[in-house]
């Protein structure tokens, strides 16, 4: 009879972490409520504090001094149903997000600008009920990334300008799943783990006639690296003091992909207008390798993602209305970069439709208040080909609200 | 020159709104499901026959935290039948729930049969006519059912089953009263089982009570029932298995006949040679005698585990009591002769009934996928779930070491699934065994140490009573 450890060992290797993908397109461009408000089309513009996100080469263009706070709450909301005859419907808990940021930028009347923004480009959450029939794929995923993004940049006589940034990248990552035993308990397994990482961003405005500007920024690939993490089980009802229950520690490294913007804006009297294409290097996205350690035991497992390169393309403009209030509005269409076999319930992701309205106004002189509201439908997805044999149909929405202050003196 | 830049932008943006719009034609939140084609089979009225194995008796237990997982109840789910009703019982059911109360030896204990019936109250059969103990007589027995709840049979599943003699006074009777469009039977096993599982103490045979039922009884019998059902629901289609062998299952292939080192759970070698066990068993010309087991041949009956423990059938001189494990815990290879032969001889009867009716009869080979089971296990290809026929640590068996858990009637579904969809033409889902719960009991908490699995003999004697049976006739 072999023994019940080495079965709990090889239980332990093959279903705990047999799904532990971080998942999907988890990018987040909605980093300034203006620029949200048009649905993200704004490397052309970039004509408010976020262009250290957007397009950094648009610092030259502020005035004086420019503060700007703010953050956006993202309320998604999940259905899966299973394949078959008899399907059941599981919806994802309630949960919302704040990605926050901030920025504070600095132009000189010579063409030089200075910034250092503070902004969420990558993050993600899901929250399953813990009986739901997925549970031992997830039942509870967060990632979150701070990007530090000190900037610098230089108009030529205001027709070229060019911005260059270095990206300080803090994150944290959590992902609790049920691990699937022969027994009727059933415990749960907790990854948590901070990291760090780095990259470069920079980006061109040209602006051939003073109504027409073109836009391409780029920022590079950052690691999320995280060498200290940690393993730890509850739930463990009998199975308490099992070797193969030991907590632990664990290391892995996220890939936050390259992406860039080009687009093209015609500013008038009254309004603006702006078309963009952005694209993202989810190819990044091959694998994630995870070194799990309890006690003298390493397991390595490397878990298939093979993500595809995605794009987006965006369009949106304003429309002034008095010299107090703008209304602003943008859609935008987000192709997925997860292959079918690969899609799972740590991030349903799908093709999405963003569509975007929102307002800014003057309160004074020098303060703007702008908001955004975001309607964010998901392509239904029916998967029936998953790599781990989860397959049904997952349906997503999300709602958005931004809000930023802007201070200027 | 402002109204050129100003068209141009226009049409940019019209163009991108345009490819936009394109895109996401198809943002419908539509209902998927998948619609299992029935080929040439109807699932509309689906009616399950047989004994534990069909009721989802698992663990010692009928109890309806398994019988949701019963593969006639994965099948209803994968085949969309709807209002598929079983005879649940409340945990922990009845027969004795084994729970493991110590997972370092593992040591296994059994709760109260204190299960109710909760769906007493439906007013027509069930479709899952399972009834744990049930011989191929019993199929067509038009004699008190009620009765077989006391002794000799002590068998309270019949009653629990049927109910009332109004809905049919026998499983088939009530199959047909249903008027089914398919009917499933899977019986046989206990005309066998009753024999090896009592170390061939105890039979089903009608002139000894000592022997597996007799083939040509079996025949008779087992052609009976299908010839009541295939003229009994002649629109019907059927899928039917055969016997699995007793080879494939842990009751039967978990202690070796030899003596074991438990500390190093490696055979103890005298001389180089692995030391036979002391049994019971018969020579030659039929005799009872005290002597070594055949280690090629000989099965140990997982319930002579307590036993072995306290020294018995281990030689004095290698420390144990030198006495032998009585006869009712040892299978000799005499026996196992019968064993088998008991068994080809069902399935080629079985074999028969599916040959002469090509296109209404799908065949299930159980001896052969649990026999291909045995040797290589099953990995799932999608998500690297393994399970084998080892004792608990398989998965795919509880702790009675006969009935499966939920992954195990998982797999038992996915036999018939198979069997129903190549001869009907039907394309029924498999039932993904990875995202089955776990199903093994583990009591609360659990105390320590003791190497070997201790079980109760008592516990173990609880659940045979199931398959004594010696009184049939």
């Amino acid at each position: 009879m072999a023994s019940m450890r080495k079965y709990l060992a090889s239980l332990m290797v093959v279903a705990v972490w047999a799904s532990a993908a971080f998942a999907g397109g988890y990018q987040l461009n909605e980093t300034g409520a203006k620029a949200t408000a048009m649905g993200g089309a704004f490397v052309a513009r970039a004509d408010d504090p976020s262009a250290i996100f957007f397009n950094p080469a648009g610092l030259s263009y502020l005035k004086g001094l420019n503060v700007m706070l703010g953050g956006e709450l993202i309320l998604p909301s999940t259905t899966f149903r299973s394949l078959g005859p008899v399907s059941t419907q599981t919806d994802m808990n309630s949960i919302s997000f704040f990605p926050p940021n901030a920025y504070i930028t600095y132009s000189m009347d010579n063409g030089l600008g200075f910034g250092v923004g503070l902004f969420t480009p990558y993050g993600l959450g899901t929250d399953w009920p813990t009986n739901w029939p997925g549970n031992t794929i997830v039942t509870k995923i967060t990632l979150q990334t701070f990007y530090i993004n000190p900037t610098v940049s230089y108009s030529y006589k205001n027709l070229v300008s060019i911005g260059v940034g270095f990206d300080y990248v803090l994150g944290s990552v959590e992902l609790a799943q049920k691990v699937a035993t022969p027994f009727t308990v059933e415990p749960t397994a907790t990854l948590k783990g901070n990291g760090n990482g780095s990259s470069f961003n920079f980006g061109v405005l040209i602006t051939p006639v003073k109504e027409i500007s073109l836009g391409f920024s780029y920022r590079g690939r950052a690691n999320l690296k995280a060498t200290d993490g940690t393993l730890s089980f509850s739930d463990l009802s009998a199975l308490a003091g099992q070797p193969q229950f030991a907590n632990g520690t664990v290391s892995t490294s996220v890939p936050l992909p390259a992406t860039w913007f080009l687009g093209v804006a015609y500013k008038g009297d009254r309004y603006s207008i702006e078309a963009d294409y952005q694209w993202v290097g989810w190819n990044a996205y091959t694998s994630l390798n995870l070194n799990i350690t309890q006690g003298n035991a390493t397991t390595e497992k490397s878990i298939v993602g093979d993500y595809n390169n995605s794009y987006i393309v965006r369009v949106g403009g304003d429309y002034k209305i008095s010299e107090i209030f703008t209304a602003r509005a943008g859609v935008f269409y987000d192709k997925n970069p997860v292959p079918d076999m690969y899609l799972e319930p740590l991030l349903p992701d799908a093709d999405r439709l963003g569509l975007n309205v929102g307002v800014g106004v003057n309160v004074t002189n020098n303060v703007t208040i702008d908001a955004s509201y975001m309607f964010l439908p998901f392509k239904q997805r029916t998967i029936t080909n998953s790599a781990i044999g989860f397959n049904g149909t997952y349906n997503t929405t999300a709602n958005l609200l931004g809000i930023d202050i802007s201070y200027r003196l | 020159m402002k109204s050129f830049y100003s068209r141009a932008a226009i049409i940019l943006s019209i163009a991108a709104v345009a490819f936009i719009v394109a895109s996401c034609n198809s943002f419908k939140k539509t209902p998927v499901s998948v619609v299992p084609q029935p080929g040439s089979a109807d699932f509309a009225t689906t009616v399950f026959l047989g004994n534990s194995l069909t009721a989802g008796y698992q663990s010692g237990a009928l109890y309806e935290s398994a019988q949701k997982y019963s593969y006639p109840a994965d099948i209803a789910k994968e085949a969309g039948i709807a209002n598929f009703e079983q005879p649940l019982i409340s945990d922990p059911g009845i027969g004795g729930l084994l729970e493991i109360t110590n997972l370092s030896g593992p040591e296994i204990a059994a709760l109260p049969s204190s299960g109710v019936p909760l769906n007493s109250a439906l007013t027509r059969p069930y479709n899952n006519l399972g009834v744990p103990g049930a011989l191929v007589y019993d199929m067509i027995d038009t004699s008190n059912f009620a009765a077989k709840a006391g002794p000799p049979r002590d068998n309270p599943f019949f009653q629990i089953v049927l109910r009332n003699a109004a809905l049919g006074n026998s499983p088939v009777a009530q199959a047909l009263a249903l008027h089914p469009t398919f009917i499933s039977v899977w019986i046989g096993a206990n005309d066998v089982l009753g024999y090896a599982t009592s170390g061939g103490t105890i039979g089903t045979d009608p002139a000894t009570h000592s022997l597996p039922t007799d083939i040509p009884t079996f025949t008779y019998l087992y052609t009976t029932m299908m010839n009541a059902l295939l003229a009994g629901a002649p629109n019907a289609k059927f899928v039917i298995a055969n016997i699995p062998d007793v080879d494939a299952i842990p009751f039967f292939n978990t202690i070796p006949p030899i003596v074991i080192n438990p500390a190093t759970e490696a055979p103890v070698l005298v001389n180089g040679s692995p030391v036979p066990l002391l049994v019971m068993r018969h020579d030659a010309s039929g005799n009872l005698y005290a002597g070594q087991a055949n280690p090629l041949y000989d099965k140990i009956l997982l319930p002579a585990l307590s036993l072995e423990l306290k020294g018995v059938g281990i030689p004095a001189a290698l420390g144990g009591t030198g006495t032998p494990l009585p006869d009712s815990l040892v299978l000799d290879s005499a026996e196992v002769s019968k064993v088998e032969a008991a068994i080809t001889g069902y399935n080629a009867v079985i074999q028969s009934v599916a040959t002469a009716n090509p296109t209404r009869v799908a065949l299930v080979n159980a001896y052969s996928v649990f026999n291909n089971f045995a040797a290589n296990g099953y990995t799932d290809p999608a998500t690297g779930v393994h399970l084998t026929d080892s004792y608990i640590t398989g998965g795919f068996f509880g702790l009675d070491g006969i009935h499966p858990t939920d992954q195990g009637y998982g797999y038992v579904a996915n036999m018939f699934i198979k069997a129903i969809n190549t001869t009907f033409g039907a394309n029924l889902s498999q039932v993904n065994l990875a995202y089955l719960p776990g199903s093994i009991q583990l009591a609360k908490s659990s105390s320590t140490q003791s190497k070997w699995p201790v079980i109760p003999l008592s516990e173990w004697g609880k659940m045979l009573k199931i398959f004594q049976v010696s009184d049939m006739y």
